[in-house]
């Protein structure tokens, strides 16, 4: 019921400070090994743990359903664990889950720069040089990756109850300061508060993860593009975090005396965050005139509807933007 | 010569410094008491923040960001991220970015998005110049230079290829010399 979480910087010495606690509390320790082996049990469709645990997935239309599956099915794991049993979590977001919890204790533990880089050089066997590269990237990398998960930021130290520096004390007065915090926020004494806080989280996780896998298409899915241009352009959405779908509405724009459509128009993106759809159009320009005609129809019947043409120049311009050597001059049939 | 690559001077030097004059005129009268950071964006708004800086009498505090390019992700491939983050915490003060141009929108957007998790008091944009043909996000901007039709200028901070940044206005890039041309 108690819950205890370590975030800690690289080389810092958290993770044996963690490992002591478990042993003397005898809690559970909840790290990246526990949840991988979880995960297994739990079998969700679609999440694929490899590119999410810690890490930032590309492109943002995956990354979006990847990180709510993560998150919810996180909860639901440390949630059902924590109902039956103290546990530590190590890492993996935990402050920001159990953000608020009243039987919770958030620790940070850091150490000076110096230490870290004498204590992976020695751990690595890697020169000084290396282990300040090692030490930024991660750095770095952790706390995108926690403003990616939860819009957080990871060095802000209101959200931890206690911060140790490891350069001050040793794992042995660490483990004992830690254990003398725990008592005194007294949070093994908050069983029903914490139950109550639990069986919340633990129930709108399962909602969500239910609701997901039930009432959507899965997105991973691979997208097969008319051209070469258009995958392009979904990569640079990707590339902004811009959600987008690949053709998912055809409108019709004239009908015959017995009401079947003779001709519509499906605009290539649609952009649901921003509501708008965009076409791109890389053609000739008899055959972009066409098209012109097609979308002007499209605005006289659908006038919600917004729509942004991007032409063969626009979409060359927005290449040399980006000090692309080429543009895209691949012809396409009309549409 | 470097202007020899250029087809058409689109905002001349001496139109850029009054448009800037009267920016930092009207940024120091809206923000009058209160002490803004500029935030500008790595590379191509250093030139305008520093003349914008200057045209400005109120106190003011600067800094910087810098994002991976689009560009950059052929060879690295992802999604976009800071590859230099801001030196000082803007939790509570007022924030004015900082831009060369606003094109499509896709880069201001995922910073705004990335500034509003930090919880300024206030976040508002300034930019040079505005290219509003080809916007894929609609964004409000507080300040606004020039709005520049739909051509691929360089100049000013602005550059093809890493180069061009330092002319000292802004124009339109011979088509010639624009790569699959």
């Amino acid at each position: 019921m108690a819950i205890i979480t370590i975030s800690r910087l690289l080389a810092s010495g958290g993770e044996d400070i963690a490992n002591r606690l478990a042993k003397e509390l005898g809690f559970t320790l909840i790290d990246q090994g526990f949840l991988r082996e979880q995960f297994r049990s739990y079998e969700v469709p679609g999440l694929h743990l490899d590119e999410i645990d810690e890490k930032i997935p590309e492109g943002i239309q995956k990354a979006d359903d990847q990180r709510r599956l993560y998150i919810d099915l996180v909860r639901t794991i440390i949630a059902d664990m924590a109902l039956e049993r103290d546990i530590i979590v190590l890492g993996r977001g935990g402050t920001f889950l159990f953000k608020g919890f009243s039987s919770a204790l958030h620790i940070k533990i850091l150490a000076s720069w110096e230490s870290r880089i004498k204590r992976l050089c020695e751990r690595l066997n890697v020169d000084e040089a290396r282990a300040a590269s090692l030490l930024e990237e991660s750095d770095r990398h952790r706390r995108e990756y926690i403003r990616y998960l939860y819009g957080e930021d990871w060095m802000d130290f209101k959200f931890y109850d206690l911060i140790l520096n490891t350069d001050s004390w040793t794992q042995e007065s660490a483990v004992k300061l830690i254990l003398q915090a725990t008592e005194l926020k007294e949070i093994r004494f908050k069983k029903k508060e914490t139950s109550e806080e639990l069986e919340k989280l633990r129930f709108n996780s399962k909602l969500h993860l239910a609701k997901f896998l039930t009432g959507k298409k899965p997105s991973h899915r691979k997208t097969v593009f008319a051209n070469p241009s258009e995958e392009e352009f979904a990569r640079l959405l990707d590339f902004y975090q811009i959600r987008w779908e690949y053709e998912p509405k055809t409108f019709p724009l004239s009908w015959d005396e017995q009401g079947n459509v003779v001709t519509a128009f499906t605009p290539d993106f649609y952009l649901p965050d921003l509501d708008l759809y965009i076409e791109l159009t890389t053609m000739k320009q008899q055959l972009v005139t066409r098209k012109n005609r097609k979308i002007r129809k499209l605005r006289e019947l659908y006038p919600h509807i917004n729509i942004k043409i991007f032409y063969e120049k626009d979409y060359q311009q927005l290449f040399y933007k980006y000090g692309l050597s080429r543009g895209v001059k691949k012809e396409e049939g009309p549409k | 010569m470097l202007s020899n690559d250029i087809q058409e001077i689109l905002v001349s030097t001496d139109q850029i410094q009054r448009r800037v004059k009267e920016l930092g005129e009207a940024i120091s009268r809206d923000y009058r008491d209160k002490e803004p950071i500029l935030i500008s964006i790595l590379k191509g708004a250093v030139f305008f923040l520093a003349d914008l800086a200057r045209a400005i009498s109120i106190h003011i505090s600067l800094d910087f960001m810098a994002i991976s390019s689009y560009g950059d992700s052929q060879k690295t491939s992802g999604v976009v991220r800071i590859l230099k983050d801001l030196d000082e915490t803007i939790t509570g003060r007022e924030i004015l970015i900082v831009e060369d141009i606003i094109d499509t929108g896709l880069t201001l957007r995922y910073l705004l998005n990335n500034l509003e998790a930090r919880k300024p008091a206030s976040l508002k944009i300034c930019t040079l110049l505005d290219k509003p043909f080809r916007r894929i996000v609609k964004l409000p901007i507080a300040y606004q230079g020039f709005e520049i039709p739909d051509k691929f200028v360089v100049g000013y901070g602005l550059d093809y290829k890493q180069r061009y940044r330092n002319l000292p206005f802004i124009g339109v890039l011979k088509p010639e010399l624009l790569e699959d041309r």
